[in-house]
């Protein structure tokens, strides 16, 4: 055996080995010039672990120089995490560790009865608008945790816009702040891609670290390691659900024969679903969608009325009719996603 | 037969006082492609290699000192008794084939005081030759 592969083969067992997001949470927070980091991963890898490990030392390192904030999706999970003292917010070992004496009023949670960190729904935004988080003076650093962004399969769909509600609750927070601010967004990969992932124009086709640098933002996607596939077969979770569940395996499923690389030459027609650029997309060769940049285009296809165009039912049915037949291509992933969003939207 | 051994330290990545000239340019190119024409592992895991040699490198540069190749596996090395023996241009598996112990029985510190190994009342001293051998038995 060669050195290099004697090296190359101590550094897949050490992958291996290291199962758990500790170890990679601190490389990537080496990243200093990012604001976003977002953590895609299986279950059961630890990273909400591993981040509340980071929350708890920065709080004891930097006490009132450090804002923490935790965030889910609806008012149901954080009202069951703050119930009972905050019992499952942070988990027992790491009570033990930093010795917290947690209790909770409204949103807040306390140790010792000094602020800790608040827990908010993302659901809430509206209400909370206009409430004095944020501090001009504060000199301090600000983290904001959103765990579990991604809705479950079968989870009910909220009635409020994901990425809106998010981007109010940043607002409300942190209005401009640029530095000293780090935002986490911690969620299972699963078949559909959610709204704050599409908003960095990028979704992980494989697994490993992807740097948007533009964007300040690092992707993790996490690839399961051996020991914990070997730990999971037999579990009941395995018997049940085999091995294709992609919150497991962490594998983002998309259908690739439907991206199209080819040059567009001519631009068809524009297919609306609302007055922003952002909702439009256009039809470039007959069958090639990308997303509207502001061409001058004359024919359109409103997919609802009052949208200041021509509403024709048979011609929406008729985009309809051609995506259910794959009859579009798509320049990027991004855009079969966002494209596919916007249908579903429609055909509610 | 000459007693000199053929070196075992490698390509020169960056030179003395951390220069970086035309042959160690040729030279890390070259180690680049050899690392990714390796068959056996994922592009994922030849890619984070080379990103780990490009950031020592850039070290070694800041640092102004010089890189081999050995000293680069070196570097990567999992635990103290391979550093040595990958520094001095074996990997485990030579060396404890050259020995004739095996390689578990070579990684154990029991069986290691200092720089010599001894292994059933052989002791091997591991130190610097201008020969070029990596070890001697005493």
């Amino acid at each position: 055996m060669s050195l290099l592969e004697q090296t190359l083969n101590n550094r897949r067992k050490k992958h291996n080995q290291s199962r758990w997001y500790t170890k990679e949470l601190k490389s990537l927070l080496g990243n200093t010039w990012a604001m976003f980091y977002a953590i895609l991963g299986g279950r059961m890898t630890g990273k909400s672990y591993a981040l509340m490990d980071y929350l708890c030392n920065q709080k004891r390192k930097k006490q009132d120089q450090c804002k923490l904030y935790w965030m889910r999706i609806s008012e149901t999970s954080t009202k069951f995490m703050l119930a009972n003292k905050a019992e499952k917010l942070v988990d027992p070992d790491l009570v033990r560790k930093y010795r917290l004496e947690l209790s909770t009023k409204g949103m807040n949670v306390y140790d010792r009865g000094k602020m800790f960190m608040q827990v908010m729904p993302l659901s809430a935004m509206g209400k909370l608008k206009g409430n004095a988080f944020f501090d001009k003076d504060y000199t301090g650093e600000i983290i904001i945790v959103l765990d579990e962004f991604q809705l479950e399969q079968g989870e009910k769909r909220t009635s409020f816009d994901i990425l809106y509600n998010f981007i109010g609750m940043i607002e409300n927070i942190a209005r401009t702040t640029k530095n000293k601010i780090r935002i986490f967004l911690i969620g299972n990969t699963l078949e559909e891609a959610s709204g704050i992932l599409k908003a960095f124009n990028f979704l992980p086709e494989g697994f490993g670290r992807f740097y948007l640098k533009r964007k300040r933002c690092i992707i993790d996607n996490i690839e399961p390691t051996e020991e914990y596939l070997k730990d999971r077969k037999g579990s009941a979770a395995d018997i049940l659900g085999g091995n294709e569940m992609s919150n497991y395996t962490n594998e983002l499923k998309k259908d690739l024969s439907l991206i199209c690389k080819q040059r567009l030459t001519t631009p068809s027609y524009l297919i609306k679903f609302g007055k922003t650029k952002q909702n439009m997309f256009i039809v470039w060769d007959g069958n090639i969608i990308t997303r509207y940049k502001g061409q001058a285009i004359k024919s359109s296809v409103a997919m609802k009325p009052y949208l200041d165009d021509r509403y024709n039912p048979e011609r929406r049915q008729t985009v309809i009719d051609i995506f259910d037949a794959q009859g579009y291509k798509f320049d990027t992933l991004i855009t079969l996603s966002y494209f596919q969003g916007e249908l579903q939207k429609v055909r509610k | 037969m000459s007693k000199y051994k053929k070196s075992r330290r490698g390509r020169t990545l960056v030179s003395k006082s951390g220069k970086l000239n035309a042959s160690n340019k040729k030279n890390i190119d070259a180690f680049k492609n050899e690392i990714m024409s390796s068959k056996e592992y994922t592009d994922a895991e030849k890619r984070g290699l080379i990103a780990d040699l490009n950031i020592i490198i850039k070290q070694r540069m800041k640092d102004g000192k010089k890189l081999t190749t050995t000293g680069f596996f070196g570097e990567l090395a999992s635990d103290k008794i391979e550093r040595m023996l990958v520094n001095a241009g074996y990997s485990i598996e030579e060396a404890s084939e050259e020995l004739g112990v095996s390689e578990a029985e070579l990684l154990d510190m029991k069986n290691w005081s200092g720089d010599k190994f001894t292994h059933a009342k052989d002791t091997w001293l591991f130190s610097f030759k201008y020969t070029g051998a990596a070890f001697t038995k005493i």
